[in-house]
């Protein structure tokens, strides 16, 4: 009895704890990130130029730097996606099918899950790194001797400029996408599919493009925080940036598809 | 030189020190304008006490009052405002490896917004200058010699005009040239703009030619000493002994 006692103890305290963790480290992560937010407000005011010269030159990094691989990726994400689904759904649907597909489909998960892996694969490592580094070498200490907060002058700039950058290269990377894929196919399959540009503009109503800007604004957050939060985890040895980088990439994209299954779930009911 | 106590300590134990302390040379103070040097052997917590005299740490036990204000009573804008009061300087010389040497020395007074940024780059250049550091300001870090990242780490740290300056061990990345050049700046910045200067080194040069006070950081005990004469001919075994090894 006392053997099956301690059996059960141990199979409801192991499902415990892998119920918990993730949620104390969402905890944990919101908690963090308001906090940034508000040593941020608390320094700055919203309509003040200077308050933006950091978030200006993580947007740089983040987003413009980013620019050429998200080009060339779209144009090939525009003939996989845009132009086979076209091809596809041409011989079995009508143009109303197409154009909900392509709204739904490229529109609000593909162009946003595929900018979302290219920020956390480049923006949400180099973050984890730099700041890692930062830490093991006492640059972050150097600026609390100096006054200067860490969460206004590091963290937060870095949590809004990915934010902005993932809206932004997200409208990129779609535009291009279906541009790129409609044009493929009025070549190659018919000319008469130029018509879907506008027949697109169309079909977008508030709700979708509402839903788009809250959940790509999201996601980047989510990577920024990620990165920030496993950055400053790095305590005293070089070899935990690799594993904090690590731990960021994971739990970001964890929680991107999460959230991103979540958000489908509402939108269709 | 003014007797204004900046810092005051009383029965203090500075925080993970490695070794148990009773006495009363843990009751001192910091003067304006005086040159304090921390001393002792390797490993006896010297950054330790250096940092509870800062007031980057909590003392373990005891009071410590900075302008008047007891430490432990500060909430976290005034721990803010102390630290732009005690600049403090560690040996890593943690300058920020993304920035160039000019922009990092411009960064703490750009931060507060002390002043435009015109203005903050003609305070930043003489006190580079001041300084003797020469050419390569737009180099990163990474791409200076160590001398001249100190030399920039020092005034970075000047810049938010600070009342005292805290050094660990100053000396041991100088050339004879410049750290004869640095020493003066250093008693020219006590004696002329009265800022307290507190430096933890072994330097037996620096201890016998400018010292004001010196703590002797031993296993034992905590030693204070008001000028180098009552440090270099005390008579107790432990200094004798620790001045004997040290000029060895």
């Amino acid at each position: 009895m006392t053997n099956i006692f301690r059996v059960f103890s141990a199979i409801s305290g192991w499902t415990g704890r892998l119920v918990l963790k993730p949620l104390l480290y969402i905890v944990d992560l919101s908690v963090f990130s308001l906090l940034a937010l508000r040593d941020w407000k608390k320094n700055n005011s919203l309509f003040r130029r200077e308050s933006y010269r950091n978030i200006v030159s993580q947007i740089i990094f983040t987003g413009i730097d980013a620019l050429p691989a998200i080009t060339f990726l779209a144009l090939i994400a525009g003939f996989l996606f845009t132009f086979r689904l076209i091809a596809l759904v041409d011989s079995v649907g009508g143009a109303d099918d197409l154009v909900d597909i392509l709204v739904n489909v490229i529109g609000l998960e593909i162009g946003s899950l595929i900018a979302a892996l290219i920020l956390v694969s480049r923006t949400g490592s180099a973050i984890v790194v730099d700041i890692g580094n930062m830490k093991l070498h006492g640059e972050i200490e150097g600026l609390e001797f100096l006054a200067i907060n860490i969460n206004d002058y590091l963290i937060t700039p870095r949590l809004l400029s990915c934010a902005i950058s993932q809206l932004v290269l997200t409208v990129y990377f779609t535009s291009i996408t279906m541009l790129g894929g409609i044009l493929l196919s009025s070549i190659v399959l018919s000319a008469g599919h130029i018509q879907l540009l506008t027949l697109l503009l169309t079909a977008v109503n508030t709700d979708m493009l509402a839903a788009f800007i809250i959940k790509n604004l999201l996601f980047g957050f989510i990577i920024g925080a990620a990165a920030c939060y496993h950055g400053l985890n790095v305590a005293k040895s070089p070899t935990e940036v690799p594993q904090q980088t690590q731990q960021a990439i994971v739990n970001s994209l964890v929680m991107i598809f999460v959230l991103d299954g979540l958000m489908g779930i509402a939108l269709l009911t | 030189m003014s007797l204004n106590p900046i810092i005051q300590c009383s029965q203090l134990m500075a925080n993970t020190s490695p070794f148990k302390y009773c006495g009363e040379a843990l009751d001192f103070n910091i003067e304006q304008g005086a040159i304090t040097v921390l001393t002792g052997a390797d490993n006896m917590g010297k950054n330790d006490w250096m940092k509870t005299l800062s007031g980057i740490y909590y003392p373990l036990s005891g009071t410590i009052n900075f302008f008047g204000s007891n430490a432990l009573q500060f909430d976290s804008n005034e721990r803010g405002l102390l630290r732009k009061k005690l600049a403090y300087v560690t040996e890593e010389l943690s300058l920020m490896s993304m920035l160039s040497g000019i922009a990092n020395v411009m960064l703490p007074a750009h931060y507060h917004r002390l002043a435009d940024r015109e203005q903050i780059r003609v305070k930043a250049l003489d006190l580079i200058s001041r300084l003797g550091v020469k050419s390569g300001l737009d180099r990163l870090p990474a791409d200076m010699h160590k001398d001249e990242r100190f030399l920039l780490s020092i005034a970075r740290a000047l810049m938010l005009n600070p009342e005292a300056l805290f050094l660990e061990k100053p000396f041991a990345m100088l050339d004879a040239v410049s750290e004869k050049q640095f020493k003066q700046f250093l008693l020219h910045k006590a004696k002329q703009d009265n800022m307290s200067i507190i430096v933890s080194t072994q330097d037996f040069d620096f201890i016998s030619q400018y010292a004001d006070r010196i703590l002797l950081i031993t296993q034992e005990k905590l030693f204070s000493f008001a000028g180098s004469d009552d440090f270099l001919n005390c008579n107790n075994t432990i200094v004798a002994e620790f001045i004997r090894k040290a000029n060895h």
